[in-house]
């Protein structure tokens, strides 16, 4: 439409020329030192790049994105340039499927037996000759110990309600239903009517003691006015800078957990740069490097040795493993996703 | 009775128009205030007055690399500031002058299919930008050219032209043509006549297409986030991928430098203007008698 030739002719001829003028001076002729990664914002220690890029001597760019669909939405469209992305397990699943991605045989690599073969979740990719799994978290409970004596289960959250105090459950379908699931026994990605009418259920009966669906819960928690949140385990950067007021637990019910994994693009211009970096990230000490920093659990085990103690020792970032039994991953529903989506209205709607 | 009325009605509006100033600035403000906040994780809870944000901005040395807590991206989010410049500073130079020259072309010469043309203009301005964006993406993508800085431009191009061709045109719309032909009467060349009749008069229109294109460009996300490329993540398109981890404070104090920095424009916007102004009838007077 904007390139019509119908427009006055001096217009698209002067911007033609200046814009591509413009163009062929900014853009950066793609040499073999250089790596470009897609990534969710602020979710790599930029100590990490600079480690990388000092070693190697490449040029690594960073751009950002806020959610795997927005991700998936710009490379099926054809955007190109960039040689790594971030996806969450389920995403990977489906850029697969979408052949988006590019076999890297990373778990061919001398240190790949750092890596705990439990976080290969990928349904695609179990062997992990595609993508390397980077950092993992838990989605559970945050709490205010003045309101609330130590909580440990879903059902201490709905008590303290009955109780008269504030909560809050995330303003998310998937997130929100799977508390309802993991309670009643079901899988978080089941697909069966009778499994959603329980959950759907569940959350109504219990809606008249819910204060309210929203992300934007640790200020309230932090001041007291919700007594307990349902929250990421990033809600532990707060636990940790006032230990005496707050807390975070993993539901003894259960909760769901969230990972992604570094994958490489079928069009990435620097594929060897690429599997260096992936090949550089298995390091134990770049691992701990990148978790020190952004307070994430890592399927790196060595890496793990390597953490201060706070977080090596923290049963909420790096639980034992038969807490581990109890978390479930979300996974790609298919058209199952509308079930979801019509439960999720009559929870919302309910009165 | 009716002087009471009168006295109450008056205090009602002046109470209205404070409650409104306090709903268009009050945001504003809590952005400035917020900007001295020390506490690094969690911006809206207030603990003691810093300038480690701005001392960060300016690559200063502060204590923030002793928070373990703290995720440092600063030369991230300043890269991501000078390409949001970059990309409003060119395209507000090559939209102020192309939408200009087109809306000089439309208002002065006849020619065919004259009003179909005025409509494709209009046309970007109406379009939704994520039906705008998706179909620069695929444009771009099928004629091979790179995402990066350069589609940014072009893209941003594309529809601030509208905006500058618009503004420029009710300036001209509301021009007197007579001046041009006193001008040509009086022996002046088409270039002399531009330059010293026209291009004046429609000054302030060209200056308010090119703030507006500036700030547009500026602000852009929808658009923007789908034609950025590599190294290329604009102002808007950082922060928005930030929502996972949570805003940070130093967002607050670049705002706050942005905001300082639109005010002196505007501010020296408004001087030049008045002095235009005061100037203006000695001018008017001056130049046909020059010619």
């Amino acid at each position: 439409m904007h390139f019509t030739p119908f427009r006055v002719s001096l217009a698209p001829g002067i911007m033609g020329t200046l814009g591509l003028g413009f163009l062929v001076a900014s853009s950066p002729a793609l040499a073999a030192g250089e790596l470009h990664l897609y990534n969710w914002g602020d979710y790599i220690n930029p100590e990490v790049l600079e480690r990388f890029s000092d070693e190697y001597d490449v040029d690594v760019s960073l751009d950002t994105y806020g959610s795997n669909e927005e991700m998936l939405a710009k490379l099926q469209a054809g955007a190109t340039g960039y040689d790594l992305v971030f996806p969450s397990v389920h995403m990977q699943d489906i850029m697969y499927q979408l052949d988006l991605l590019e076999p890297t045989y990373i778990n061919q690599s001398e240190h790949f037996a750092n890596i705990d073969p439990d976080f290969l979740r990928a349904k695609t990719d179990s062997e992990g000759e595609y993508c390397l799994p980077y950092a993992w978290g838990t989605v559970g409970i945050l709490y205010n110990k003045n309101r609330v004596d130590e909580m440990t289960s879903w059902e201490d959250f709905f008590n303290a309600a009955r109780d008269g105090k504030q909560v809050a459950i995330l303003d998310d379908m998937r997130e929100a239903l799977g508390v309802a699931l993991i309670v009643n026994g079901d899988s978080v990605n089941a697909t069966d009517r009778e499994a959603l009418e329980r959950a759907g259920n569940y959350l109504i009966e219990r809606k008249p003691l819910i204060s309210a669906f929203t992300y934007d819960s640790v200020p309230m928690v932090q001041s007291g006015d919700l007594a307990a949140a349902h929250y990421f385990v990033g809600g532990m950067m707060y636990v940790n800078e006032d230990p005496e007021n707050l807390g975070y637990v993993i539901p003894e019910e259960g909760a769901t957990l969230y990972q992604e994994n570094i994958c490489m693009l079928k069009t990435a211009p620097n594929k060897e740069n690429a599997k260096q970096f992936m090949e550089f990230f298995l390091r134990p000490e770049i691992a701990a490097l990148n978790t020190r920093q952004q307070m994430n659990g890592t399927p790196n085990v060595e890496a793990r040795e390597l953490l201060p103690d706070a977080l090596k020792n923290s049963p909420e970032i790096n639980p034992p493993s038969e807490v581990m039994d109890r978390l479930q991953i979300f996974e790609d529903l298919g058209r199952s996703l509308q079930l979801y989506d019509r439960t999720w209205t009559k929870v919302r709607t309910a009165e | 009775m009716s002087k009471l009325f009168g006295l109450l009605r008056q205090r009602f509006l002046t109470a209205y128009s404070l409650l409104f100033f306090v709903f268009l600035y009050a945001p504003i403000l809590l952005i400035v205030g917020y900007s001295f906040n020390s506490n690094p994780i969690n911006m809206m809870v207030w603990k003691t007055f810093t300038l480690d944000w701005y001392r960060s901005i300016f690559g200063l040395s502060t204590q923030l690399g002793e928070n373990a807590l703290y995720v440092e991206s600063t030369d991230q989010l300043l890269a991501a500031v000078r390409t949001s410049l970059v990309v409003a500073l060119t395209t507000t130079l090559f939209s102020t002058v192309v939408g200009t020259l087109t809306a000089l072309a439309v208002a002065r010469y006849r020619f065919r299919l004259q009003s179909f043309y005025r409509f494709l203009l209009f046309m970007p301005m109406v379009m939704p930008d994520i039906v705008l964006g998706i179909a620069l993406l695929i444009f771009f993508v099928s004629v091979g050219m790179p995402l990066g800085t350069g589609s940014i431009i072009l893209g941003h191009c594309t529809f601030l032209i509208s905006y500058v061709f618009i503004i420029v045109s009710a300036r001209l719309a509301g021009m007197d043509t007579r001046l041009e032909e006193a001008s040509a009467d009086l022996g002046a060349g088409v270039w002399t006549t531009f330059r010293r009749i026209t291009l004046p008069l429609i000054a302030p229109g060209i200056a308010g297409g090119a703030m507006l294109a500036f700030i547009i460009s500026m602000d852009d996300l929808v658009i923007t986030y789908f034609i950025s490329g590599v190294d290329a993540t604009t102002l808007p398109v950082f922060i928005y991928s930030m929502i996972r981890r949570g805003i940070k404070p130093e967002i607050n104090a670049i705002a706050t430098l942005l905001l300082l920095a639109s005010f002196v424009i505007a501010a020296v916007g408004l001087y030049l203007r008045n002095k235009q102004h005061s100037a203006t009838p000695a001018t008017t007077e001056k130049d046909p008698n020059d010619e």
